[in-house]
C-alpha cells in the first residue's frame, strides 16, 4: 500500500506543476461546474415549487444527494478516471498496456493511478461545502453514529463506484477500438444523483443488484439522514467485493486475451 | 542449465471475418505469428533475433516478457513462466521497444526514474550507484530534468535505456533499441549495451533490422520467418553456411586491365562502375588467387565475404521462393 501511495505521490506532485500551466482550461473547465450546479439547484427549485418531496425526500436532501454523487465523480475523475479511460482509448488499441503489464505491481491499481487531474479536487471541494451546507439547511438530526457510518459508507462508495467504472472499459480487450466505453461512466452515472424512491422497482433492481451504481451514494446518504442500517452496511460491503471479484476475473480473462499491438 | 528455455511455443491470432458487405460472416481469419519455436539462451549471452518484418520476432519477445500468453507450448525464463508474471520475474526482468515508451510522456526524465525507484522497490543506495553509472556512460547529465515529451528520438532512446537497467535486470529484451537513430546515437547505445553485458553478465535478446546492431553486438543470431526458426548459431557459420563463397573486387581504371579482366578463366564475374566482381567458391579461392595477384597490382584486390544483409535477404528469397 505504502508502495502505491509512494508512486501517487510522485504521479501527483507532477500533474499539479503540469495543471499550473494551464490555468485558462483549468478555470474554464470550474465555470462549466459552477453553471451547471447552479442550473441544477434551479431546476430542482422547479421542481420542488410543484411537490413538497420527491421519493419521499425534501428539497436540500436531494439537492445533498446530487451534490454528494457529483464529490464522488470529482474525486474519481482527480484520482483515477484518465488512467482507467486510457485503457478503452489508448492502453489496449495502441498497445501501450505492456509496460504496465510488465512492472512488478498490480496492473490494474497502476493504470488507475497512472494519470491523476489533481484540479478536479476543486469542484470537489466546492462540492463537500455545499453538501455540508445541504444537511445543515435540511434541518435532520445528524448524530456521530450517523456520520461515522456515512464516512465509511462514502469511501465504499468511491471504491465501488471505480470497480464499476473500471469494468465498463474491459470489453476493450476483446473489441479493441470501443472508445465510446469510455463515456459510458458520465451516462450511468446519472442515476446515482437522485433518490432511488424515484425510480420503478425494474431499474432499482437493475441498479442496486445487477450494477450497483445507485448503491455508490444513495445508501451512505441515506445512512446519513436515517438511523445506520446494518443491512446497508452489509449490503455495501458485500457488494463491493463481489464486483472487486468480478472485476478481478475478467480483469485476468482480459489480459489473457490481451494482443499488444505491435511495435 | 539454460537461463532462457522455450519449447514449442506457438502464438495464433484470430481476426474477424466480419464486414458490413458479409455480415453474416462471423468466421474468423488465423493468423500464426510464431509457429513451434524452441530455443535456450545461457547466462551471459547476446542473441540476436533477425527476420523480415511481421516474422514474428516481437511476438516471441513479448511471449518471453510475459506481455502476451502463447497459444502453445512451455518457456521458463530464470525459473520462471513469464506469462505468469510472477513479482519476482518481473522485478529481474527488463523490455525496451524503440517505437513505444515506457516513461511517462509528461514526466521529467528523473521523475520518471524516481517512480520507478518506487515501483521496484530499489534502495536508495543502488539507485543513485545505478543512475550515475548510466547517466555517465550515456552523457545524459543535460536531459535528467527535460519532459519526455520535450525530447529528441536519441535522447528519448537514451532515457528508456537508463530506465531499463535501474533495476539490475538480468534478462533485458530488446526490440529494435536504435531504431530511427543516428549513427552518433545509435554507437552510444551499442557501447552502453556492450558494456553492460560485459561488466553485469545480463543475458540480452536483441531484434533489430539493422545488421550493424546485430554484428556488433551478437555472437549468437536466431533467424525467424514466418514463425519459424530457420537458423540458430554463430553468425560466423551463417555466413559459412548460407555463403559458400568469397567476392573479389579489382579497380579496373584502365582499358588494359578490363581486358585482362576479360580473359580470367573464372565464370561468375562482372564489371560494375570501373570494378570487376567475382563470386567465387571457397574451395577454388586459392587458384583464382594465384591468377589475379599475376594478372593485377595487389592494391587494386579485395578479397571479402560477402555482406551479412545479402546473406540474409538471400535466406529470406529463398524462404519466399520455397513457398511459391
Amino acid at each position: 500500500m505504502k508502495k502505491y501511495w509512494r508512486i501517487f505521490k510522485v504521479l501527483f506532485r507532477n500533474a499539479i506543476i503540469r495543471d499550473l500551466k494551464i490555468r485558462g482550461m483549468i478555470a474554464s473547465w470550474l465555470l462549466f461546474e459552477l453553471v451547471g450546479i447552479i442550473v441544477t439547484i434551479v431546476f430542482f427549485r422547479a421542481i420542488f415549487v410543484n411537490t413538497p418531496s420527491l421519493g419521499g425526500w425534501s428539497f436540500y436532501q436531494v439537492l445533498f444527494l446530487y451534490v454528494f454523487a457529483e464529490f464522488i465523480v470529482q474525486i474519481y475523475s482527480a484520482t483515477f478516471k484518465v488512467g482507467i479511460r486510457n485503457i478503452a482509448t489508448n492502453h489496449i488499441k495502441k498497445g501501450d498496456l505492456d509496460f504496465y503489464l510488465i512492472k512488478p505491481v498490480d496492473t490494474m491499481s497502476l493504470v488507475a493511478l497512472s494519470n491523476p487531474r489533481p484540479y478536479k479536487l476543486i469542484p470537489a471541494t466546492f462540492y463537500f461545502v455545499l453538501s455540508v451546507y445541504c444537511l445543515i439547511q435540511s434541518g435532520l438530526s445528524v448524530n456521530l453514529a450517523n456520520v461515522f457510518w456515512f464516512i465509511f459508507l462514502a469511501l465504499d462508495g468511491i471504491v465501488l463506484y471505480t470497480i464499476l467504472i473500471y469494468l465498463t472499459v474491459i470489453p476493450a480487450f476483446w473489441l479493441v477500438r470501443v472508445w465510446s466505453l469510455k463515456d459510458i461512466a458520465s451516462r450511468i452515472n446519472q442515476f446515482m444523483r437522485y433518490p432511488a424512491g424515484i425510480f420503478p422497482r425494474s431499474l432499482k433492481i437493475a441498479f442496486f443488484i445487477a450494477f450497483p451504481i445507485l448503491a455508490t451514494s444513495y445508501i451512505p446518504a441515506v445512512t446519513l439522514f436515517e438511523p445506520p442500517k446494518l443491512i446497508y452496511i452489509i449490503y455495501m460491503v458485500l457488494v463491493t467485493f463481489v464486483f472487486y471479484v468480478l472485476l478481478l476475473v475478467v480483469w485476468k480473462l482480459g489480459e489473457k486475451h490481451y494482443a499488444s499491438a505491435s511495435s | 542449465m539454460s537461463i532462457i528455455t522455450a519449447s514449442n511455443i506457438g502464438k495464433k491470432f484470430y481476426k474477424s471475418k466480419y464486414s458490413i458487405l458479409k455480415p453474416l460472416n462471423f468466421g474468423k481469419e488465423e493468423i500464426v505469428a510464431v509457429k513451434d519455436l524452441s530455443i535456450k539462451i545461457e547466462e551471459g549471452e547476446f542473441v540476436g533475433f533477425l527476420g523480415p518484418n511481421g516474422a514474428g520476432k516481437t511476438t516471441f519477445l513479448k511471449i518471453l516478457a510475459g506481455i502476451i500468453h502463447p497459444t502453445s507450448g512451455s518457456a521458463k525464463v530464470m525459473g520462471q513462466v513469464p506469462w505468469e508474471r510472477e513479482y519476482e520475474y518481473l522485478s529481474k526482468m527488463a523490455i525496451v521497444m524503440g517505437q513505444k515508451n515506457q516513461l511517462w510522456w509528461d514526466l521529467p526524465a528523473i521523475d520518471s526514474f524516481l517512480m520507478l525507484k518506487e515501483i521496484y522497490s530499489i534502495p536508495e543506495k543502488r539507485y543513485k550507484e545505478n543512475l550515475d553509472q548510466i547517466v555517465e556512460v550515456l552523457s545524459m547529465q543535460k536531459i535528467l530534468t527535460k519532459r519526455l515529451r520535450n525530447m529528441s528520438l536519441g535522447e528519448r532512446m537514451k532515457c528508456e535505456l537508463a530506465a531499463s537497467f535501474l533495476h539490475d535486470p538480468k534478462v533485458i529484451f530488446l526490440d529494435e533499441p536504435t531504431i530511427g537513430l543516428d549513427v552518433v546515437s545509435s554507437q552510444a547505445i551499442r557501447a552502453f549495451l556492450k558494456k553492460i553485458n560485459r561488466d553485469k553478465k545480463c543475458t540480452f535478446i536483441l531484434t533489430s533490422h539493422y545488421l550493424g546492431d546485430i554484428e556488433e553486438l551478437c555472437e549468437r543470431v536466431v533467424i525467424i520467418n514466418f514463425g519459424e526458426k530457420i537458423y540458430d548459431g554463430p553468425l560466423s557459420k551463417l555466413k559459412g553456411k548460407y555463403a559458400p563463397e568469397k567476392i573479389v573486387k579489382i579497380r579496373l581504371d584502365e582499358l588494359e586491365q578490363r581486358k585482362k579482366f576479360a580473359a580470367l578463366s573464372v565464370v561468375n564475374k562482372r564489371i560494375q562502375e570501373k570494378r570487376g566482381i567475382i563470386r567465387v567458391d571457397k574451395g577454388q579461392i586459392g587458384k583464382l588467387a594465384r591468377e589475379i595477384f599475376d594478372t593485377f597490382l595487389p592494391e587494386d584486390i579485395t578479397i571479402t565475404d560477402p555482406d551479412t544483409e545479402e546473406i540474409i535477404s538471400k535466406i529470406f528469397n529463398e524462404q519466399k521462393n520455397d513457398l511459391r
